[in-house]
């Protein structure tokens, strides 16, 4: 922690002067254009709200990388759940951002207006109630995101186990990170700096699931909080790096993440959940980068008791959603942006979720993602 | 348009702007197509406001009102808005087959109650009732008229570069203190609606009536809502200072909590004003020495930019401050 983000937690310095101080700082050591992805759409849309680009000097580039889980779901999977919804028998429940998601027929929003029984929850347990309740259904709760709500959907599982509720499951999308950003780095047609790391996961996982970034590949990254000061901080703290040419993994976040990462939800994830490929919309089948039933719980996945099979289905022609989820171009590069593709009409979930990169450029960048 | 209504066209943003335009414009005609809250209409006694509002709020009790006191609120308040002193009101009733009659006399005590203290009587009514699951317990629609003096016009079309727009207090504190009380938080808030008639705040600023280029009720999509119909329908830019905002702490707290701007949380008792930039600190000394509008703030100006909202962030930056998008907050009003 620097001397000055200590007098900033502490409230001797102001958190705008404490800002203004860290953008001042990073005009002063930037020697040469850096690319930083922020992997995390919480980032993003915190980025966007608090208007950092527009600070930033011109040789500090922020890419959006694909941590927004809604974004990364695949067209196969959004269409499977989709008939999932249309099934008599089934209750969906899902969290708020999935509703609006385009599949090739709809979204869950229109299935809903159409009859289908589609609930809005905010937490894995609400959907355990409604099983309670309504015996006579099928509760499928739609279980997304990465290691941050996976714990939460493990101890509903464990809860419905242990309840013997036969009438709950889940459609499984849950990712994990760390695999995804391998790929990124694999890739030959990404250019990354450093890495702006999520904090949220990483209050799950820790440190140690991210060291070989800096190890195996030279690159540095910082896990940053969610405050317009924590993420500049972060910023500086890479670009610094950088600069040095001294590659690590900081820890920038230490009053949410322990090194170690919150063990309790970590043994939760390894009773539920064995690791498995998983595919990402735009990236392709990523190995170990999913998390599929472990064999005790099989018993609760949707797919296979309702026999829902995934179809593949071609990405609509001109989204270029895979090139925007690894940094590769810009929203406004994408013919459909803002045109054929809006957050009325989104052709694509990048669009679509509240942590989505499209959908913050369209938001606080303007239709045509420009200010002013 | 996809062929089935949805929760995001009754929200207030887009998706409503767009149903209208859609489907009520092209069956109601041109006149419809100018209306504002409020239709002004040149009578031979004068020119007169008339307008109509339904309120199908969910729950019907709420700390700072009900049904009833808001469903008279708002119709008052959009009369407010065009500039006219309302004279009557008129309250229909849609009632669900099984709610509680007690519930019923209760809701209609605190409209009589708003009537009573404004001497704004309710002059005509109706009520109907509907099977079981054919409505939500009560849905009120109220209609209003009234006069609006020599010398005023509250007309978008007013709106020039360089003006100031004036908010009449806290922001986002009706949106905010129904969904703590759906979310269940409601128990430690000590927010609650800001559900009252503003027709006497309005009334107070005749005096600068050239002077005052427009006004709208900030309901349901909030301020950042009708900001940005300003913008869009005059054609101007709009700048506003995130720092200058009036926020209740809490307010500001519990949206980082829930994941909402107070900037698109309803208000039922907060009204936006554009004024010409050298009367605007007279007319905020005569609105803060009104009990609705004490903590009046200029928040912001209009700009000769292009016809978006822009907001100088507290960190310095500037960044758009958008139409609000999809389902903002169901049955908020």
């Amino acid at each position: 922690m620097t001397s000055n983000s200590f007098n900033a937690a502490a409230g001797i310095i102001d958190e705008k002067k404490y800002f203004h101080l860290l953008v001042e700082k990073l005009r002063q050591i930037v020697v040469r254009p850096v690319k930083l992805m922020e992997v995390c759409g919480t980032h993003t849309m915190a980025i966007g709200k608090a208007g950092m680009r527009g600070v930033l000097p011109p040789e500090v580039e922020l890419i959006s990388g694909p941590g927004c889980p809604v974004c990364v779901t695949a067209d196969s999977d959004i269409d499977a759940f989709m008939r999932l919804a249309k099934d008599e028998r089934v209750i969906l429940a899902t969290y708020g951002d999935m509703v609006r998601v385009p599949g090739t027929e709809g979204s869950l929003a229109e299935l809903k207006a159409q009859g289908a029984d589609v609930r809005v929850v905010y937490s894995a347990l609400e959907a355990l109630d409604f099983a309670r309740t309504e015996g006579d259904k099928e509760v499928v709760f739609l279980g997304i995101g990465f290691e941050t709500t996976a714990p939460a959907t493990a101890h509903a599982i464990k809860t419905a186990k242990a309840e013997n509720l036969s009438n709950f499951s889940i459609y499984n999308l849950h990712k994990t990170v760390p695999e995804a950003l391998r790929v990124l780095l694999e890739d030959e047609t990404t250019t990354i700096d450093g890495f702006i790391l999520p904090g949220h996961v990483s209050v799950i996982i820790g440190e140690t699931p991210y060291a070989f970034i800096a190890e195996e590949y030279g690159i540095a990254g910082a896990i940053a909080g969610f405050e317009p000061p924590e993420i500049m901080a972060a910023i500086v703290k890479l670009v610094k790096d950088i600069n040095a040419e001294t590659p690590v993994i900081s820890n920038l976040y230490r009053k949410a993440v322990r090194p170690e990462g919150n063990v309790v939800a970590q043994n939760l994830l390894r009773e539920i959940f064995t690791s498995a490929d998983a595919d990402w919309r735009g990236l392709g089948v990523i190995p170990g980068s999913g998390l599929a039933l472990s064999k005790n719980y099989e018993q609760f996945d949707a797919a296979q008791k309702l026999g829902i099979e995934k179809i593949q289905v071609k990405l609509h022609p001109g989204c270029r959603c895979g090139e925007i989820l690894k940094g590769i171009i810009k929203p406004r590069q994408c013919p459909l942006f803002a045109k054929r593709c809006t957050p009325e009409n989104p052709v694509g979930p990048c669009m679509v979720s509240s942590e989505g990169t499209c959908a913050a450029y369209f938001l606080y960048h303007g239709g045509d993602g420009h200010v002013g | 348009m996809s062929d089935k209504i949805r929760m995001a066209h009754g929200g207030g943003g887009e998706m409503t702007a767009r149903l209208i335009e859609q489907v009520f414009y092209e069956a109601l005609g041109g006149d419809f197509k100018e209306a504002n809250d409020s239709a002004v209409l040149e009578l031979p006694g004068g020119k007169t406001a008339f307008t109509t509002d339904s309120f199908v709020i969910s729950p019907l009790f709420f700390p700072g009102g009900d049904i009833g006191k808001l469903a008279f609120c708002g119709t008052v308040n959009d009369l407010a808005a065009a500039g006219a002193q309302p004279v009557a009101i008129s309250a229909s009733f849609i009632i669900e087959e099984g709610m509680d009659i007690a519930d019923l006399k209760r809701i209609a005590t605190s409209l009589g109650d708003v009537s009573r203290e404004t001497g704004i009587p309710v002059v005509a009514g109706d009520t109907k009732v509907v099977d079981k699951g054919s409505a939500d317990k009560v849905f009120i629609t109220t209609a209003g008229i009234g006069i609006i003096p020599e010398g005023i016009d509250y007309h978008p079309r007013n709106i020039r570069p360089g003006d100031k727009i004036i908010v009449s207090g806290t922001i986002g504190d009706h949106g905010y203190c129904i969904t703590a009380l759906r979310e269940g938080i409601a128990i430690q808030s000590s927010v609650t609606s800001d559900c009252r008639p503003l027709h006497e705040l309005v009334a107070l600023l005749c005096p600068l009536a050239g002077d005052v280029h427009t006004v709208r009720d900030a309901t349901r999509g909030g301020v950042g809502t009708v900001l940005n119909e300003w913008a869009r329908q005059s054609g101007n830019g709009i700048l506003i200072r995130e720092t200058m905002l009036p926020v209740k702490d809490e307010v500001k707290g519990g949206c980082a909590l829930l994941g909402f701007e107070p900037i698109y949380l309803a208000n039922e008792g907060k009204m936006l004003f554009i004024v010409s930039y050298n009367k605007a600190e007279e007319a905020l000394a005569l609105l803060q020495s009104h009990s609705a509008g004490v903590d009046a703030a200029v928040i912001g100006e209009v700009t000769a930019g292009k016809p978006q909202v822009i907001m100088e962030t507290e960190w310095g930056t500037r960044r758009v401050v958008p139409v609000p998008r999809g389902e903002i907050l169901p049955r908020i009003c």
